[in-house]
């Protein structure tokens, strides 16, 4: 699992969209709890409310008119909410981890998985787009889950932001409902966890920034915003549904379409070079001794390497060398042979393929994300 | 004892679920505001209102100062 495009991911898309509205409600939440804190005035804010700096510390003022507070007491109410949407973000991705774990027991069963959640996420992203015949695709979250996230921004208590941050799970945007589809297919709770975790933490600083500038600095970019993530969600929905693709090995993968364009370029190099072999000096990938075949794959956290070629007729034993792979790399895949094994982090996992015939054999990854071949003549 | 209105608005710029509820929210805070439900899905609002306490402009104005577009159904 790349949590790098992940955190990116947080960073730039989820920063803006959800998490500034939710910065909307957290400040809402927090001149409520500052208002109630001082004495009783009939009047009310007409319009709108003031930003998390215009507050006075609850209690501290009971007679003055609202001093301005520092960041640090603007601060508290902030991280106590990414704490709480962290913890039950973070408990989420754990548990879609497991769900998508017991799932992927069959490679078919987590192709189709994997497929439908790439069109649904690019359905998604074209409802965000606004695009025609897709609006109902829009996900709104049910009313009572609403009615807790709203009646959570009235509570009273020193909890409440933690509370809100906590409920803020019941509300999520495109962007963050692409992220759980992620960990969905992460393939362990703990890469689960980790996806959504690295998320919320890519969200908080921008959200700290838009939260703390509160709703009106927000509000100028906000019509841009649906555009943006809405394309960042299509984009992501076509990544998930190529996962679905390699792991079904269709021909429109992206690693086949690639192949396509590069193969012919790289057999005639190959054929001139006169060997098999990414480069000469590397130890041979596929070895004949006593009339049985061995073709030795490595797995780092970076994918699979390399793509081999190997004789056919001959019994082959594959063994996958894990040096420190982590994530779905560790869910080698053949989906030829509907076959899948968990690889360990580090040591040798082999696999007996029985005599070969001409041809190739794709494996994939766990999240049909990296991929390899073995080519057999 | 007040009477009450409802006003239906259409609503543009909403980009989440957040958005409907964020301005659920707001509109809450207002006087003269019974009750509010924002459907993101249908761009649309819903605005149960004490008309002697509030007027529709007002409502609006909560709403743009949010960042998003109003229009009368």
């Amino acid at each position: 699992m790349n949590l790098t495009a992940v955190l990116l991911t947080g960073l730039l898309a989820g920063g803006v969209s959800c998490a500034a509205v939710q910065g909307g409600l957290l400040a809402g939440l927090i001149t409520r709890q500052r208002r109630a804190g001082q004495p009783a005035t009939p009047a009310r804010v007409p319009a709108g409310r003031s930003e998390f700096g215009a507050r006075s510390k609850r209690g501290a003022h009971r007679t003055a008119t609202p001093t301005r507070a520092t960041l640090g007491d603007d601060l508290t109410p902030v991280g106590a909410f990414l704490a709480g949407k962290l913890l039950s973000h973070t408990a989420l991705g754990a548990l879609l981890g497991a769900v998508g774990t017991a799932v992927q027991l069959s490679v078919r069963a987590h192709t189709a998985l994997q497929l439908l959640a790439g069109v649904l996420i690019i359905a998604f992203g074209l409802a965000q787009l606004g695009v025609p015949g897709f609006r109902r695709f829009v996900i709104e979250p049910p009313a009572a889950f609403s009615r807790v996230v709203l009646r959570s921004t009235r509570a009273q208590t020193a909890f409440a932001p933690a509370l809100l941050g906590l409920a803020s799970i019941l509300i999520p945007c495109g962007v963050t409902l692409s992220v759980e589809a992620l960990a969905l297919t992460s393939g362990s709770p703990l890469a689960g966890a980790a996806t959504m975790a690295v998320f919320v933490l890519g969200t908080s600083p921008l959200f700290a920034l838009l939260g703390y500038a509160a709703r009106k600095a927000a509000t100028a970019w906000r019509g841009r915003l649906a555009l943006a993530t809405g394309v960042l969600v299509v984009i992501m929905g076509l990544y998930t549904l190529n996962g679905g693709l390699e792991l079904a090995g269709s021909p429109l993968a992206a690693s086949h379409l690639l192949a396509t364009k590069t193969t012919t370029t790289s057999t005639a190099a190959s054929t001139e070079a006169g060997g098999s072999g990414p480069s000469p000096d590397a130890p041979p990938n596929a070895t004949v001794a006593n009339g049985h075949q061995t073709i030795t794959i490595t797995a780092t956290s970076d994918g699979y390497t390399p793509s081999v070629t190997a004789k056919s007729g001959i019994p082959t034993t594959l063994v996958i060398r894990s040096q420190d792979a982590q994530g779905c790399i560790r869910a080698f895949t053949i989906p030829d042979r509907n076959l899948q094994k968990i690889l360990p982090a580090t040591g040798d996992t082999r696999i007996e393929l029985g005599a070969l015939t001409a041809g190739t054999i794709d494996y994939v990854c766990g999240m049909g994300m990296y991929t390899g071949q073995i080519t057999t003549n | 004892m007040s009477t009450s209105a409802t006003l239906e608005l259409n609503i543009q710029g909403m980009h989440c679920g957040s958005c409907a509820l964020l301005i659920d929210d707001t509109l809450a805070d207002l006087p003269g505001v019974v009750s509010s439900r924002t459907s993101h899905k249908d761009s649309r609002a819903s605005i149960t209102v004490d008309p002697t306490q509030v007027d529709q402009a007002q409502i609006h104005a909560a709403i743009h100062e949010l960042g998003y577009r109003t229009s009368q159904t």
